[in-house]
């Protein structure tokens, strides 16, 4: 356990009688691109504060690169890079004396990254911070996190804001510091931006992690829906692996006799079903991949099982 | 390893808050250079300063409002006595804001998030601003050492001085760096230590005029305590320091022991809906300055009794002694209480005054915070609402002042004083109190980041009225502040010409302020 570079166990966090964390789990390994995910209110920022030392943990175990964040918050912060999702900076300073200033102390500014940085995002440093827009103080805070080299991202809905160009640049950016090895923890509820950047993905809701995975893994617990339409009669499908099953026969809609079937069916089991159909002679077939928004949503509202 | 990161959270707290140390550092010298400066030219000679020291040195009313004074016949003792009120107000102001501003203020507008993601400790922001803070008042300290070294006071006296003003600033320093770690919200930890300062003062006072041990319990009686212009003593001032030292280090180990944002006092749920008061306008202003206004007219109240408590113990000194009778006897009055009681009403004045400024900055921080754009996009005109915000804040300080007056009257009717009079002042005031929030709303219009600016016409008020005569500033100089324009009540008749010029040049100010805030973008 000791290489993870997040290792949370079992996290508490009460705020008076309100329990913000009710058992979470979340371990990332070195080099890995996380996606967490939960509805509002789920405990996200809380879990994100309490990773960064800012909010000691009620209960549970948490630790990153092996140390206690609450102890150890000076020394582990020099690894890493944080963007919250709400950046407040100081009216009276530019962007450029911003960066700066937050680069003052933990990991080192690269000043050729920096310039790049300011480039790429297409930030006017000498602007007075009361003259930015919301998206131009989310730049200057993304700016300082990329044009450090840290072991670790922490991004708390680091695009709130972003229009769809700067997007695509953080992205690009996200994606590099991946491939240099750093680790990276996206809360987002962008969930195409989770798509695009992060293998694995935990999701919360109320406090506790309620699947926790890789997005290939997670792809194949949605299900693929299947619509089908029959020259013959339609094959009885019924069993453990289909559900939702729908069938319209042949006379009673099309004038032209066919069978039309909808139904849903576990993606591991796809062949067992396409076998029959595909003996009966088929007029046409849809198969649509599981979606993982599908998946989401049906976690955020707790209908899954 | 907590403490880390100081270094940048210092370099980053002196480039975003320089300005204020300036400011506090700056007006604080030139105000006791210049006291210096006048007494040294006024009673130049031993032979005055023993006149000062036989006449206001004894005076009662000098030991309620400015404290005991020691050595009053030497310079450095006039000085004190006379620089006493500036002394025992605007350097305790000046530690807690400075304090609260650079921390709690910082962590309730969310700066400090992505600062503590850096390297930075958790006490490091505190820990900076109680270096920025004290090397501010090291420097106040220095200052007025030096100035009374120029002027030939001898050094250990003077740098004994120096030496207890700075802690006395340093106390409150660290009743901040308390405050801010019981309560979430900058206002409540300056709101808190405004009240401890008042308390001081009042617990000073009573000490000071009862002769008894009460004022042990002010930080403001350490100060003054160390009696560095008669028998110098250095233990008040290791007690202030003691207490500045207990009161940070508690402030900095609870800090390092709490999360981010909160507090020890946490917030409670409200009600869903908002009731009678959301309603209307009128009703969310109420709802937003009606606190704040009810604690200063409290306060105001509570210390006019106090103070008016005196009149008679002050009507004893002065008729048992032939040299203070002459004195007021000299002046208009042919009573002597109502100089006191004239000077009582000014310091309510100005927590009236101070009061209406600051409904009118957390008018303008509706404004800087973005809650003035969702109303303005609702059907709520841009002039009912500068309308309603500015008739609260006339209106609050106006029940501030004559809640001071009442408070004052009330406690001088179990006196020989004149009740009717200090009501009548009262009133004869109200438009001159009324200049400072019609001041701020005309800023609020037309400079809107020049808010501000109104605290410094109120410090120019409180110097005309405590120190104008005796710094001996040009009449025009002191006919500019409204109060002085009005006259001295209940001593004087009130200028009537004046009284009417005064409400003109208010309604002016408020006119002013709310058409320019027709015209103006918003949020600027």
């Amino acid at each position: 356990m000791g290489d993870l570079v997040v290792d949370v166990r079992g996290l508490e966090k009460t705020f008076g009688r309100f329990r913000a964390l009710d058992g979470l789990d979340l371990a990332l390994e070195p080099g890995e691109v996380r996606g967490f995910l939960g509805p509002n209110g789920a405990g996200k920022s809380t879990t994100i504060r309490i990773l960064l030392g800012m909010v000691r943990r009620s209960g549970g175990h948490v630790s990153l690169f092996g140390q206690d964040p609450w102890q150890r918050a000076v020394a582990l912060h020099r690894r890493l890079t944080y963007v919250p999702g709400d950046v407040a900076l100081w009216t009276g300073l530019t962007g450029g004396q911003c960066i700066d200033v937050l680069g003052s102390s933990g990991p080192p500014l690269d000043p050729a990254r920096r310039a790049e940085m300011i480039e790429r995002f297409d930030l006017d440093p000498t602007k007075r911070v009361r003259d930015y827009s919301k998206g131009n103080r989310q730049k200057v805070a993304l700016v300082a996190a990329f044009a450090a080299r840290a072991d670790l991202l922490v991004l708390d809905e680091p695009t709130s804001g972003l229009d769809p160009l700067m997007e695509e640049v953080f992205r690009t950016c996200v994606a590099e510091r991946a491939a240099d090895g750093a680790t990276v923890l996206l809360s987002s509820h962008i969930l195409s931006e989770v798509e695009a950047l992060c293998r694995t993905v935990t999701i919360i809701r109320h406090g506790r992690t309620v699947r926790s995975g890789a997005v290939v893994e997670l792809r194949g617990l949605a299900r693929t829906t299947v619509h089908a339409v029959t020259r013959g009669r339609a094959p009885d499908l019924a069993g453990p692996h289909v559900a939702d099953l729908e069938v319209v026969p042949g006379g009673t809609g099309d004038g032209v006799g066919h069978d039309h079937l909808d139904f849903t069916v576990d993606p591991a089991h796809i062949d067992t079903v396409l076998r029959p159909l595909v003996e009966q002679g088929l007029v046409s077939l849809t198969v649509r991949p599981p979606s993982l928004d599908e998946l989401f949503l049906s976690e955020y509202d707790g209908t899954s099982a | 390893m907590t403490r880390s990161g100081l270094g940048a959270v210092l370099r980053l707290q002196l480039r975003t808050g320089w300005v204020a140390v300036v400011a506090w550092v700056a007006g604080l010298l030139a105000t006791y250079v210049g006291t210096v400066a006048a007494i040294g030219t006024t009673y130049g000679t031993p032979e005055q300063l023993a006149t000062y020291g036989a006449t206001v040195g004894s005076d009662p009313t000098m030991a309620a409002i400015n404290g005991t004074p020691y050595g009053a016949d030497t310079l450095g003792g006039v000085v004190a006595n006379e620089f006493g009120f500036v002394a025992a107000i605007a350097v305790p102001l000046m530690g807690l804001l400075l304090v609260a501003r650079s921390t709690r203020k910082a962590e309730e507008l969310g700066l400090l998030e992505l600062v503590r993601s850096r390297a930075v400790g958790a006490r490091a922001p505190w820990t900076a601003a109680l270096l920025v803070s004290g090397g501010g008042l090291v420097l106040v300290g220095a200052g007025a050492a030096v100035t009374l070294v120029v002027h030939d006071v001898p050094v250990p006296d003077a740098a004994l001085y120096g030496a207890s003003l700075t802690a006395l600033g340093l106390v409150f320093a660290g009743v901040a760096t308390l405050a801010g770690q019981l309560l979430r919200r900058s206002a409540g930890v300056v709101g808190a230590g405004v009240v401890v300062l008042g308390a001081a003062y009042v617990v000073r006072a009573v000490g000071d005029v009862k002769g008894n041990g009460w004022k042990w319990l002010s930080p403001l009686a350490w100060e003054q305590e160390t009696r560095p212009f008669a028998d110098s003593r250095a233990w008040p001032l290791l007690l202030a320091l003691g207490v500045f030292v207990a009161l940070a280090a508690t402030g900095l180990v609870l800090v390092g022991r709490r999360d981010l944002g909160s507090a020890a006092v946490a917030s409670r749920p409200g009600p869903a809906r908002a009731g009678r008061f959301g309603g209307s306008q009128a009703g969310l202003a109420l709802r937003l300055h009606g606190p704040v206004l009810l604690a200063w007219a409290v306060g105001a109240a509570a210390l006019g009794a106090v103070f008016g408590a005196f009149t008679d113990d002050i009507d004893d000194v002065i008729a048992g002694n032939p040299d203070l009778q002459a004195v007021f006897s000299g002046g208009a009055g042919t009573d002597p209480t109502s100089w006191y009681v004239s000077f009582c009403l000014v310091l309510v004045l100005l927590m009236a005054m101070g009061a209406g400024a600051q409904v009118v900055g957390r008018v303008r921080t509706e404004e800087t915070g973005g809650r003035l754009e969702p109303v303005l996009a609702r059907s709520t005109s841009r002039t009912s609402w500068i309308a309603t915000h500015a008739t609260v804040a006339l209106v609050g300080s106006a029940v501030v002042a004559l809640g001071g007056g009442i408070g004052l009257a009330a406690a001088v009717a179990g006196t020989s004083g004149d009740v009717a009079g200090t009501i009548g002042a009262s009133v004869a005031y109200l438009p001159a109190v009324l200049t400072l929030p019609a001041l701020g709303v005309a800023l609020v219009g037309l400079l809107p980041r020049c808010t501000v600016a109104m605290w410094a016409a109120l410090a120019y008020v409180a110097l005309v009225e405590l120190l104008g005569e005796m710094l001996r500033l040009p009449d025009w100089a002191l006919q500019v502040s409204p109060v002085h324009a009005t006259g001295r009540l209940p001593t004087d008749e009130a200028s009537g010409v004046a009284v009417v010029i005064v409400a003109v040049v208010v309604v002016a100010l408020v006119v002013a302020g709310a058409t320019g805030f027709r015209h103006r973008d918003v949020p600027r």
